[in-house]
């Protein structure tokens, strides 16, 4: 080859290898942004859009509005409205430019709320000072889970939990340290309340769950006390949620009012491909497994409650009927006992109990197995003993304190082992922990799914 | 001459026994009044000691002042310590202390009355089916779904008021038709307080634990539910209670004659019977709406001011009232003390405070005909 | 006496054996029919067809032979036959109650009996304490128990060292049940909604927790508690009359009150104890027997049994065909106040017998 040659042949070499690197680059850039796949919805009045985050996509949207383009009303991007007052004007564009800008202002915002009666949507709208700084939060097991995801542990000033079920003490310590506000995640005393807010003042809000005996006001105050009287923003989040784009519009609404909207972000992008992961996966299954939850050794959880929602994430066809109260009880001995549960039609091949620590292990489940109290677990186990999952060892206890997402992964697991094994779990799980949780724990070191035949070769 | 002098000397000896016997009996009812008078300066010693026990520990007259500045209008700088001290103190601690006073008030007049009505010692103003009617109130209520936010209890304590007055209308029309002893009509309000109380049960057993634990607490007595919204409502409805049982206390004492001499001296048992009964349904049936099922006041403190007075009921309505108010607050005191945080509910402190006393009164009393 | 007041007397005693009689066979029939009433689907002849297989010891082959034996044979009939029995207690316990402290609110929980059996329940459901480490249930029932003893005890203390008169008595029990049911308040407040259903349902009273192993405890205790009954009734028609003109009558009061409400006092334990505290039927049960059949003891305790083992039967038969386990205690006031208020108002006499 001639000069020439050599020298066309170079230049098109480095541009192929610019091109490629700037397309890599560009790539590798956006690459966090363009793949991250997030279907819940950032309920907040501004996100216009309805996506996942509050920018500028949702000005130009508001804009359109404003000038009228055809298309364009505030029927179809309800949450155009930033400033709530019932239309959408340049006022909104303001409103929606501080709090890009991260100046401190007051945003609305969706409550969710069980209490259909009153909110038949499910959801009512309040108002709230943002960014929160200090909150009063409620100390169920979950919701402690969603405050580290976040990482709001700092912000939250006070807490309040039964003394039934404390923070786990080897998860949260700084949780555990805290009094409780309250005599369970009900109530906050006001007493105890008013003590903390002289402690710590520029405390602005209450986190509380979307349960509707949640701050009801018989004991203790009442979600309309705290904002009148003391001044405090209410907010109600589904922290329980099992449905993937529930429990992430939840944590990206928690993340956006403490300003900590990229690990929200993270942890939605996250759990909402593994469960969409898991959902791909079992539905190429022709033979669905047929399962039931239970969270008690007296009774199967209904239909629709949590617990079999879970199952029903992992692929299950859940077995039980459908039934208003949230326990079918196969206890003989209780009132509410229910033959039917034992009818081939309403068993499952599999059961899954969803045991907290305190009340299985007489421990916690992130603590020393060999702390476990073996006569309890093995006395528990027994009680499953007329099912047709018993005799062919298919009553599996896993802990019902573990991250609603890592208990979709084992239920997965358990339920389709080839498709999910123990070790894929492990390591999906662990990778949970340290990317979102700080890797506060060990997977390895821990045990959180026991199957019967391991139960039942335990020396008590 | 010496028959004189003795028969002289007997009738002064009999004169003066006479006069002895009058003393005795004017001075022992001065005792009687100088102990309730007590008993009212301690009580309202008591009820103002009360509101020092929390978490805002302010002294006795910080928080005379406290209170004085907020009738006076006084506002203050939000979140400040003296906005905390005011919030607290006016919105939460003195309706409280306000309503366990007339919550005391009117069950232990509605108690002391209904012993001297049935002529039993084990009755109790929840003896006839009063309470049984509210608390089945209170379930209904919060099974529809009415809503128990703040502002809104209204509505419950109506309806659980309303539902109280039920078994009471029923005795009023039963009433004519048993023409007898006063047993009948107790036996009678009994079989209505269980027929109402079996009710109230068999709905709590067709409902969830959850809303299960929600009306049990409801139902059991707490006094933290107290507001200045429902204040007014209990406060006149026990007035109007207390002061008419009041005003029939001197008929009530006859009553414990027996049927035949009280009408006799011109008192109409039955009549009087119904009134009283209507007086204790509005009393009941106010307190059980809003504060619950408190139990002991209303059944022991009279026997314990008969055992210290006598049975004259012109002062055992009155002493059973201050006695019930300051163990009350003793024992809402107690409570808060031991823990603001652990909620023992008011029912227990009351019957651990009392009872004992009460054991030891009964067994030192050996004279006790109630 | 002339013939025809002899003839008179003789035909009313007739009168009231005939109507004890009555009462226990329509309480044998319903018995007898309740073993097939439950939630799960069985007719009367099955249900019989399955009672008699078990006695021959025939096997059982499928599932629904196995579950229809469960239910029948360790379900429906031992509690049938306990409620029975359970009510029959409480019945005479009432009788004698009222007749000790000559009160007619007087029922067999007014020693205190039931908030101290409540209170060993409750300790051992929200604490985990029993005081002997028995299996689940035994546990319980040993600990309500024995503490349903206590009342019983300090009573008997009091006794002896002072003057006690019938309303000293129920005022002690009125004391004892208070410091009770302040504790157990205090645990039920702060117990779990789990825990808390099964202490409430414990509490209003269900035969639900009989099994064949106490029936022989109930049967004993009926057994001692009639016996003894009959055995005082003469005494207690007399103590009636005042304690004054019983010991000039040649009765001793104090001692005669005393051993009664001992006996009652356990008797009516182990029935608490297995049951929980059903209400209503001591307090009107005796009631409704001396409608029928007067108030002499002799009479009035067969009766008081008979009456008290047919509205406890009845209302567990009822509280059963509602399937969901409706407790009985909440059915027996529910079935008997407005025959007790019907009788009350036609009859036209005083609940009380004078």
């Amino acid at each position: 080859m001639n000069q020439n040659t050599m020298k066309i042949t170079a230049v098109v070499v480095v541009i192929v290898v610019a091109v490629a690197g700037i397309a890599a680059f560009l790539v590798m850039n956006n690459g966090s942004g363009s793949s991250v796949k997030i279907d819940a919805a950032l309920e907040v009045y501004g996100n216009a859009d309805g996506d996942y985050k509050i920018d500028n996509a949702d000005k130009d949207i508001i804009q359109k509005i404003i000038d009228g383009k055809e298309g364009y009303t505030l029927a179809k991007y309800p949450l155009a409205d930033t400033n709530y007052d019932g239309k959408v004007t340049t006022a909104d564009i303001d409103a929606l430019k501080l709090i890009i800008d991260g100046k401190d202002t007051t945003v609305y915002h969706l409550n969710h709320s069980t209490d259909t009666e009153k909110y038949p949507s499910g959801s009512y709208v309040v108002s709230t000072a943002w960014p929160i700084t200090k909150t009063v939060a409620n100390g169920a097991a979950n919701a402690l889970i969603m405050y580290a995801l976040v990482d709001i542990k700092s912000n939250i000033v006070g807490i309040n939990y039964s003394k039934s079920s404390p923070p786990d003490s080897i998860l949260w310590p700084e949780f555990a340290a805290m009094t409780s506000l309250g005599t369970s995640t009900n109530y906050i005393s006001e007493d105890l309340l008013v003590s903390c807010l002289e402690k710590n003042p520029g405390t602005t809000a209450v986190l509380t769950a979307d349960n509707k005996n949640y701050l009801n006001g018989k004991e203790g105050l009442s979600e309309a006390e705290l904002e009148e009287k003391y001044h405090l923003d209410v907010i109600r989040l589904q922290h329980a949620a099992v449905d993937p784009d529930e429990y992430c519009s939840a944590l990206l609404l928690i993340g956006f009012l403490f300003q900590q909207d990229s690990e929200a972000v993270a942890v939605s992008d996250w759990t909402t491909k593994t469960y969409k992961d898991i959902a791909e996966k079992t539905s190429k299954v022709t033979n669905k497994v047929r399962a039931e939850a239970s969270s008690y050794y007296t009774y199967v959880s209904a239909k629709n409650s949590d617990y079999s929602d879970n199952l029903a994430q992992a692929g299950a066809i859940v077995t039980t009927w459908e039934q208003s109260s949230s326990a079918i009880y196969f206890d003989r001995n209780n009132k509410s006992f229910d033959p039917r549960v034992y009818e081939d039609q309403y068993q499952g091949d599999v059961i899954i109990v969803f045991r907290t620590g305190s009340g299985f292990l007489k421990a916690s489940w992130y603590s020393d197995p060999g702390t476990w109290d073996v006569a309890t677990m093995q006395n528990h186990l027994s009680k499953f003993a007329e099912f047709k999952a018993y005799d062919n060892k298919q009553v599996w206890h896993t802990s019902g304190d573990m991250p609603i997402v890592a208990r979709v992964i084992y239920s997965a697991a358990i339920l389709y082992p080839d498709l999910f094994s123990m070790e894929d779990a492990d390591k999906l799980h662990q990778e949970f922990v340290d990317k979102f949780l700080g890797g506060i724990y060990k997977v390895s070191d821990l045990k959180f799914v026991l199957s019967q035949a391991e139960i039942e070769g335990m020396t008590p | 001459m010496k028959r004189d002098e003795s028969v002289d000397r007997q009738v002064e000896e009999y004169l003066k026994n006479e006069e002895d016997l009058a003393e005795g009996y004017i001075s022992s009812v001065r005792q009687k009044l100088l102990i309730i008078v007590i008993l009212f300066i301690v009580s309202a010693f008591i009820c103002i000691f009360s509101m020092t026990v929390n978490g805002r520990n302010l002294d006795f007259f910080e928080v005379i002042e406290v209170i004085i500045n907020h009738i006076k209008g006084t506002t203050y700088e939000i979140y400040t310590k003296e906005w905390f001290d005011d919030t607290f103190i006016w919105g939460n601690s003195l309706p409280r202390m306000l309503f366990t006073v007339v919550a005391a008030i009117g069950l232990a007049v509605a108690g002391a009355s209904m012993q001297s009505m049935m002529n039993n010692p084990l009755a109790d103003p929840y003896t006839v089916g009063v309470s049984s009617g509210a608390c089945l109130g209170l379930a209904i209520s919060i099974i529809i779904g009415l809503s128990v936010n703040y502002g809104d209890s209204l509505t419950i304590i109506l309806l659980s008021f309303i539902f109280a007055l039920l078994p009471m209308a029923a005795i009023v029309i039963l009433a004519p038709k048993t023409r007898s002893s006063p047993s009948t009509l107790i036996l009678a309000g009994v079989a209505l307080s269980y027929l109402f109380n079996s009710v109230n049960t068999l709905i709590l057993s067709t409902v969830d634990s959850e809303t299960l634990s929600v009306i049990y607490m409801w139902q059991t007595g707490t006094l933290s539910a107290a507001s200045w919204e429902d204040l007014p409502f209990v406060l006149v409805m026990v007035s109007i209670g207390s002061l008419l049982i009041v005003y029939l206390s001197r008929q009530l004492n006859l009553l414990a004659l027996g049927d035949a001499s009280a009408s006799s001296l011109g008192v109409d048992p039955d009549n009087l019977r119904i009134i009283c009964l209507v007086a204790i349904a509005f009393i009941v049936g106010a307190i059980v709406g809003c504060a619950g099922i408190i139990g002991f006041v209303g059944l022991v403190t009279p026997h314990m001011v008969r055992m210290v007075i006598g049975s004259d009921n012109r002062f055992v309505i009155p002493g059973a009232a201050c006695i019930a108010l300051i163990m009350m607050l003793l024992a809402d005191m107690a409570c808060r003390a031991i823990s603001l945080y652990d909620n023992i509910p008011i029912g227990a402190a009351l019957s651990l405070i009392g009872a004992p006393i009460f054991l030891y009164l009964i067994i030192r009393r050996n004279s006790y005909v109630w | 006496m002339s013939g025809d007041e002899a003839d008179l007397y003789v035909a009313k005693s007739k009168k009231r054996w005939v109507a004890i009689l009555i009462i226990l066979i329509i309480t044998l029939a319903i018995t007898i029919y309740s073993v097939c009433v439950m939630s799960f689907n069985i007719s009367f002849q099955e249900a019989w067809e399955v009672i008699f297989k078990h006695l021959r010891g025939d096997p059982l082959e499928s599932y629904y032979d196995r579950i229809r034996d469960y239910l029948v044979f360790e379900g429906t009939l031992p509690r049938s036959i306990a409620a029975g029995l359970i009510g029959a207690i409480l019945g005479i316990s009432g009788a004698v109650m009222q007749y000790c402290v000559r009160n007619p609110l007087a029922d067999p929980y007014t020693t205190g009996i039931s908030s101290a059996a409540l209170f060993g329940v409750t300790i051992s459901l929200a604490l985990g304490i029993t005081l002997l480490p028995l299996h689940d249930e035994y546990g319980i029932v040993f600990n309500a128990f024995v503490f349903s003893m206590i009342p019983c005890a300090m009573m008997i203390l009091i006794s002896l060292r002072r003057k006690t008169t019938p309303t000293m008595l129920i005022l002690i029990g009125i004391a004892m049940m208070y410091i009770f049911s302040s504790f157990t308040m205090v645990m039920k407040y702060n117990a779990e909604p789990e825990v808390l259903e099964q202490i409430i349902e414990w509490s209003i009273g269900s035969v639900s927790k009989a099994h064949w192993e106490s029936i022989p405890f109930l049967i004993v205790a009926l057994a001692v508690l009639l016996i003894m009954a009959l055995f005082y009734s003469k005494k207690l028609d007399v103590m009636s009359a005042g304690d004054n003109l019983s010991t000039s009558l040649g009765v001793d009061p104090k001692k005669t009150r005393l051993i009664c409400m001992i006996v009652v006092s356990a008797c009516t334990s182990v029935a608490v104890s297995f049951s929980g505290s059903i209400g209503f039927v001591g307090l009107v049960v005796p009631h409704i027997s001396r409608l029928f059949v007067g108030s002499k003891g002799f009479a009035l305790i067969p009766c008081s049994a008979a009456a008290g083992a047919l509205l406890l039967v009845a209302a567990d038969t009822i509280a059963r065909s509602f399937g969901a386990g409706l407790p009985a205690g909440a059915i027996t006031a529910l079935i008997g106040s407005p025959f007790f208020l019907y009788f009350l108002i036609k009859m036209r006499t005083n609940g009380w017998g004078r």
